[in-house]
């Protein structure tokens, strides 16, 4: 068995008094493909959104390779090497798609404020390296014959796999993509799917959150569901299909 | 690589081009009012950034203008004979720190020299610049602004209320900078023309760091911040530091023009720091359209070098007032891209490829 990568612990996190991650326990081990399911509301974004640090939990611990990462701030989170996507795509609109990619390259260049300003010869030698490091990405996505075009300019499927060229170009350790085939057709989802397998060929973990259910099976090494904020159950795909509870969530008694 | 600059030399060759022009055609009066827009155009362009790249909006850079203006003046008109006794005063003046000059009675005064001044007013500006910006940036929108709004009423009021600061008369007699020996920040007739490159000068150095930020990894987390904060910080921007340090070097540029401004009139008063300045500088940045460096300074030169020549009359802030107002509504990326200009730009230069194409042939 491989290590651990991720471990989260007692997690409680409210709204009001809507209990949306109910005390949920969860570990990811390193270089799998974790998919969480369940029917909306059940609070996957919400769990998604505590461990990336744009929520708080009320309660509970977060573990990454061992390190407590409960209550960290997003950039910090991620500088410790977990990337998220998010649910309605967050790209800069008015920036190219190179651009986008080059701003996921910020944790592993480190020009400063003040250096940046006077434009001093190793930013320069930076800035070649992180535009070398970008192309070659654009290069193995497919994404080159768009480099230049303005993000609110492209389709909605380019958007997608621009986002997740994005989070990739930070080279994190832990890849989490919230629902990433929402708005997708068949070929792209296919395609999408393909994607993924390779992420985690790369070495990379990969934490999905998805409504696609075929997808899910399909590339998923296992599966967590969540019911009204509770984990329902936990195994692998083929385990899953067979689950009776699971089974009765999606489609009633 | 050095393309980046090419916009610089632009500005610089149209500066002396406006410069020859003046001067061959003797209109030379115009100088005054060029120079003072020039300083006011320091504030745009930091403004320009924090608004237009980094997303965060400031009504209150006014009151950053005044902190520069007010320290430098009161610093070098403060007579320190009381202080230290006379020996170590000659011996301050021979390091530059301190200055021998006459007061309006004719009396000899030691007062702090303008170098000294002009690094303790940015470092002023930085220290309140970082004290307000730590709480204020974590608003947003409209909140960001009312409290930006507030800082500059506080100082405004603040600088109203001072004896000290002169109160409602402001602080005059404020001596010439001299910058480098034989060159002097004056108002001098004589020296007109020289304080036209000085004020160019200092602007086009403003110019030249804000482009090297703008390329650089910390320019694209910037504009990452303004397009979507929550996504740059998933990548793992820190935020909240990036708007601080911007609002802070856009609070310097602002200080440093009050600065040279104050120097080159020889006095500030307290209507520098009036939210009706703040909200000229706010109309500038959106009428020269955000995100458009030159745009802005181009817009900024124009409409400040127009009010002051007085062409606007009694109506002079209510011309800044519908500006804005006409600008969010009709034009909200500048008037530098409405319509109308896109396309006889774009007409003029379809005709000039036709015409290059036909003598081609």
């Amino acid at each position: 068995m491989s290590g651990v990568i991720l471990n989260v612990n007692n997690l409680n996190r409210s709204f009001g008094g809507l209990h949306a991650v109910d005390d949920v326990t969860l570990s990811v081990e390193e270089g799998l493909i974790k998919s969480i399911i369940g029917p909306n509301g059940a609070g996957k974004t919400t769990f998604f959104n505590l461990i990336s640090g744009n929520i708080r939990p009320d309660s509970g611990h977060i573990h990454f390779y061992g390190k407590d990462i409960t209550g960290l701030k997003p950039f910090q989170v991620a500088a410790l090497g977990i990337c998220r996507t998010f649910q309605n795509t967050r790209l800069f609109g008015h920036m190219t798609v190179m651009e986008n990619i080059m701003v996921g390259r910020h944790l592993k260049s480190r020009s400063g404020f003040i250096s940046s300003l006077l434009g001093l010869p190793g930013n320069i030698r930076e800035e070649k390296s992180i535009r070398a490091s970008v192309l070659s990405l654009l290069e193995e996505l497919n994404l080159s014959g768009i480099k230049d075009e303005l993000c609110i300019n492209i389709p909605f499927g380019l958007q997608r796999k621009v986002e997740i060229a994005r989070a990739l170009a930070v080279e994190p350790e832990l890849l989490m993509l919230d629902e990433p085939a929402a708005g997708l057709n068949i070929y792209e989802t296919t395609e999408l799917g393909q994607l993924i397998g390779k992420i985690r060929d790369r070495g990379v973990t990969v934490l999905l959150v998805e409504h696609d259910i075929s997808l899910v099976m399909n590339i998923s090494d296992e599966i967590m569901v969540l019911n009204q904020g509770k984990k329902l159950a936990e195994g692998k795909p083929k385990e899953i299909q067979k689950n009776e509870e699971v089974i009765k969530v999606y489609l009633g008694e | 690589m050095l393309a980046r600059y090419k916009p610089l030399l632009i500005v610089l060759g149209i500066v002396v081009l406006i410069q020859l022009l003046l001067s061959l055609g003797g209109w030379e009066f115009f100088f005054t009012q060029l120079i003072m827009s020039a300083y006011y155009s320091l504030v745009v362009i930091g403004l320009t950034l924090l608004m237009g790249y980094a997303g965060q909006i400031s009504l209150g850079h006014a009151g950053f203008f005044a902190i520069g203006g007010y320290t430098s003046a009161l610093l070098t008109t403060i007579d320190l004979s009381g202080l230290w006794d006379k020996g170590t005063l000659s011996l301050l003046s021979s390091l530059f720190i301190t200055m021998e000059q006459k007061d309006p009675y004719g009396n000899i005064i030691y007062s702090f020299s303008p170098w000294v001044a002009f690094v303790v007013a940015i470092l002023i500006a930085v220290g309140v610049a970082f004290l307000i910006g730590i709480p204020v940036l974590r608003l947003k929108g409209h909140y960001l602004a009312m409290a930006t709004l507030g800082f500059g009423i506080i100082i405004q009021t603040v600088l109203l209320g001072t004896t000290a600061l002169g109160a409602a008369d402001g602080i005059s007699n404020v001596p010439d900078f001299t910058l480098v020996p034989g060159i002097q920040i004056t108002d001098r007739m004589a020296d007109r023309v020289m304080n036209y490159y000085i004020a160019w000068f200092f602007v086009l150095l403003g110019l030249f760091l804000i482009i090297n930020l703008l390329n650089s990894r910390v320019g694209r987390a910037l504009r990452s911040i303004h397009g979507n904060e929550e996504a740059a910080n998933s990548l793992g921007i820190n935020t909240s530091r990036y708007k601080l340090y911007t609002f802070v070097l856009s609070a310097v540029l602002a200080a440093a023009g009050g600065v040279f401004l104050t120097h080159y009139l020889g006095s500030i008063g307290p209507s520098e720091a009036g939210v009706i300045k703040s909200v000229r500088y706010v109309a500038i940045v959106a009428v020269g359209g955000m995100d458009n460096l030159f745009g802005t300074l181009l817009m900024g030169n124009l409409l400040n070098f127009l009010s002051l020549r007085g062409y606007f009359g009694t109506f002079d802030e209510a011309v800044f007032g519908i500006i804005l107002i006409g600008i969010m509504l009709f034009a909200p990326k500048g008037i530098l891209r409405i319509k109308g200009i896109k396309y006889l730009s774009s007409f003029i230069r379809e005709k000039l490829a036709v015409f290059k194409r036909e003598k081609e042939k």
